[in-house]
């Protein structure tokens, strides 16, 4: 008789341990508390999010999750979360927003230290041509005068002519109709300096093609966060914020 | 028309869908009005161009081959 299972049947069980209570010793083949020592405790992991890491060798850890956007990173040979960085070069996605039968598209809190210049890139399809204006914001508030524009444009075979707009309450930024797209560099919206851009524009009308371009220029040196996007007719597209890596 | 306003915060990441307020639809009226502006002056434009070209007694083509 070498198993507890059969010393549990065989003798008379004490009055206090059952002889089932006996049989779940059947297996055990050595210390039970050394095995329970070398288990980890399954209340390491206390919070929701939490992830089990070996701070040294067969010392269990818990990393408590980290914040919105954070990603896993390796810091003195053991997993950090860590804020990602500005990309040292080319363009990062800062945000992207769908939005349709909108006539406005408010943008806030895309601009920051992070960046210097920004790529903003809309397209839209509306019911008939329309154009698209453009203002800034500041805490979540539109700046309303003081914007320049130079527009030079040419539509169905024809370099159409061109609008100059000084001090009024928006920029022109482009039209759609059976699509339309337009493309913006921003800069300096967020330094204490002029901020200034330059669109190109194209969208389809019927059977006629259009481009515009647009230099645009705001004489104030406020820090602006974010924009607004106008139209008179309802938009439905995607707008992308981009920065340009320092 | 119905007017809607979407609103994107880049700090929460969220998005809010919702009526144009009065002022926001107040500025969408201004540049329907602007709008109506411009397409109007086109056609008054279009409108003299077709008349000084019947006046000349040439064809739009014409006179583009005259300008270039």
């Amino acid at each position: 008789m070498t198993k507890a299972r059969d010393i549990a049947s065989a003798i008379p069980a004490p009055s206090t341990v059952s002889s089932t209570e006996l049989g779940y010793l059947d297996g055990v083949s050595s210390a039970i508390q050394t095995q329970l020592d070398a288990k980890t405790a399954k209340s390491t992991l206390s919070t929701t999010g939490d992830i089990y890491y070996a701070s040294s060798a067969n010392t269990p850890a818990r990393l408590g999750i980290g914040s919105t956007d954070q990603i896993l990173k390796v810091s003195g040979g053991v997993p950090v979360w860590a804020t990602p960085t500005a990309a040292a070069s080319g363009l990062t996605l800062i945000a992207e927003q769908s939005y349709s039968g909108a006539t406005t598209v408010n943008v806030d809190n895309v601009f920051s230290t992070t960046y210097d210049n920004y790529r903003i890139l809309n397209r839209a399809t509306m019911g008939s041509a329309a154009s698209w204006t453009m203002k800034m914001r500041v805490s979540g508030s539109d700046t309303s005068s003081g914007y320049f524009n130079q527009q030079v444009y040419g539509e169905s075979g024809t370099a159409a002519g061109n609008r100059n707009t000084s001090g009024t309450d928006e920029w022109f930024f482009g039209d759609a109709s059976n699509s339309g797209m337009q493309t913006l560099d921003l800069m300096s919206p967020y330094l204490s300096a002029e901020t200034q851009g330059l669109s190109l524009a194209g969208y389809r009308d019927g059977s006629a093609g259009v481009v515009r371009m647009n230099s645009v220029a705001l004489g104030d040196t406020t820090s602006y966060t974010g924009f607004s996007l106008l139209t008179p007719q309802a938009a439905t597209g995607k707008v992308s914020i981009y920065g340009y890596a320092k | 028309m119905e007017y809607k306003t979407v609103q994107y915060d880049g700090l929460t990441k969220q998005t809010v869908e919702r009526a144009s307020t009065s002022d926001e639809i107040k500025e969408i009226e201004r540049l329907q009005a602007q709008m109506e502006t411009i397409k109007a002056a086109k056609q008054t434009q279009a409108i003299a161009k077709a008349a000084l070209l019947a006046q000349l007694g040439i064809t739009e083509e014409q006179a583009k081959l005259l300008l270039s």
